[in-house]
This record gives C-alpha cells, sequence and structure tokens, in this order.
C-alpha cells in the first residue's frame, strides 16, 4: 500500500454500471515525510475519505476485493483513513 | 520480493475490515547495497516486526494476502520475515541503513563470519511466530 492525500473528487455520469455508487477520489502520492510524489490519480474509496485527508491506498486486483460480491473494474482503491504516522529514519 | 527497513508505523481507526488487527508499517525498501530504493510503502505485519528491522517485504497481492492469514482482501503488501543476515558482498550489515560502500571488502559467498558477525543461535523471540487469523 502506497500514503496518499486525497486532493479532490471525480463525477462521472456515462460509465461501467459496476462503478455506479462508487466514489472516485484523486489521490497526490506522498512520502512520509508528507513531500509529494509521484503523478495525482484516480481512485475509488472503501472508506468514506474526503479532500484534505491522509490516505492509504492499494494497487491491482485486490483494489476490487474491497467491493465484492461487486467486481469493480478498479485497480486502485482507498482502504484506509491515516490518523497519525511514527516515522523514525536512522 | 525485495529487502527493507521498517522506518514507522501507521495509527488508522477507519480503514478495511481484514486490516484490523494487524499492525500496518512504514517500509523503506533498500537496494542490495543498502541504499534506499524509491519511496517507502505502508505494508501489514504477519511476522511482529518493529521500527528498526530489516525485513523481507513482498510486493504482489496473493502472496501478501495469505501470509497475513485475510485472503480476497484489499492487501498488496506485507512483511513476511525479519532479515538476520545478508550474505552479500557490499551490503551493510550494520544497524544504519545505506553503511554499505564501494570499500566493502570482496569477500565470496558464505564467509558470513568473517564479517564479524557474532555465531549465536539465534533466539526466537517470544510472538514472533506467525499467527493465523481467528
Amino acid at each position: 500500500m502506497y500514503l496518499g492525500r486525497v486532493v479532490g473528487c471525480v463525477w462521472a455520469t456515462e460509465k461501467d454500471p459496476r462503478l455506479t455508487g462508487q466514489r472516485l477520489l484523486i489521490v497526490q502520492p506522498v512520502t512520509p515525510e508528507m513531500r509529494d510524489t509521484g503523478k495525482r490519480m484516480v481512485v475509488t474509496d472503501a472508506t468514506g475519505a474526503g479532500a484534505g485527508e491522509l490516505v492509504y491506498w492499494c494497487k491491482g486486483k485486490e483494489a476490487s476485493f474491497p467491493f465484492l460480491p461487486t467486481e469493480v473494474p478498479t485497480d486502485t482503491t482507498v482502504v484506509a483513513i491515516v490518523d497519525s504516522l511514527h516515522v523514525k529514519r536512522t | 520480493m525485495l529487502i527493507g527497513r521498517v522506518i514507522g508505523e501507521v495509527v488508522a481507526t477507519q480503514k478495511h475490515a481484514s486490516h484490523v488487527g494487524r499492525k500496518a508499517l512504514i517500509v523503506q525498501p533498500l537496494q542490495l547495497d543498502g541504499s534506499d530504493r524509491g519511496d517507502a510503502v505502508v505494508a501489514l505485519d504477519a511476522v511482529d516486526a518493529g521500527v528498526g528491522d530489516r525485513v523481507l517485504l513482498v510486493t504482489e497481492g496473493y502472496s501478501a494476502m495469505t501470509s497475513v492469514g485475510r485472503p480476497q482482501s484489499p492487501i498488496d503488501m506485507a512483511v513476511i520475515g525479519v532479515i538476520d543476515i545478508v550474505d552479500c558482498p557490499g551490503f551493510g550489515n550494520g544497524s544504519a541503513a545505506g553503511t554499505g560502500s564501494a570499500s566493502a571488502p570482496e569477500l565470496p559467498l558464505g564467509s558470513g563470519e568473517k564479517l564479524g558477525l557474532p555465531a549465536v543461535a539465534v533466539e526466537k523471540k517470544p510472538g514472533r511466530k506467525s499467527k493465523p487469523h481467528q
């Protein structure tokens, strides 16, 4: 999983029917030091995260598992909202 | 499968049910010379690893899900082992990441003792064995 910050939302009317009811978020990947890294992307949401929140998201086929038995066509999903980080680089 | 160093922990209350009861660790993947390999990632813990440990990290869904005992769940990375020794010329075996250097002695494989590592048997920490879920 990767850390990210939610920066926005996407609305789409015409889409795969299995995406109906799914929230689509725009996530900026960040490092544990809160620096932006990489490009922003659209992810589905399994937690109810909103703009500005720090989250972690997972990638690949696993991203559709929170929505089973519906097989949602997604490859990235927010799976947790981060309360706090404790980082200690030696 | 990658070598990484645990550099932190994540606290999350609102998370997918399959992540409940497992530590979420921040792991910095390492290159074979001991330097950082890309950005740090979040991985679930299957072996009771802690901050500072050098660990084995799987970065693919099936192996990650099954190692933490939660099949069919959104888990794509897991810590599946705590590394005691890496026997590879140039890899820093010290406590700090990035101690490997070009000046490391050229040693043949299988010469871990020559690196000055203790020859004691590694005692298994209580609770370090993997616990199957439920």
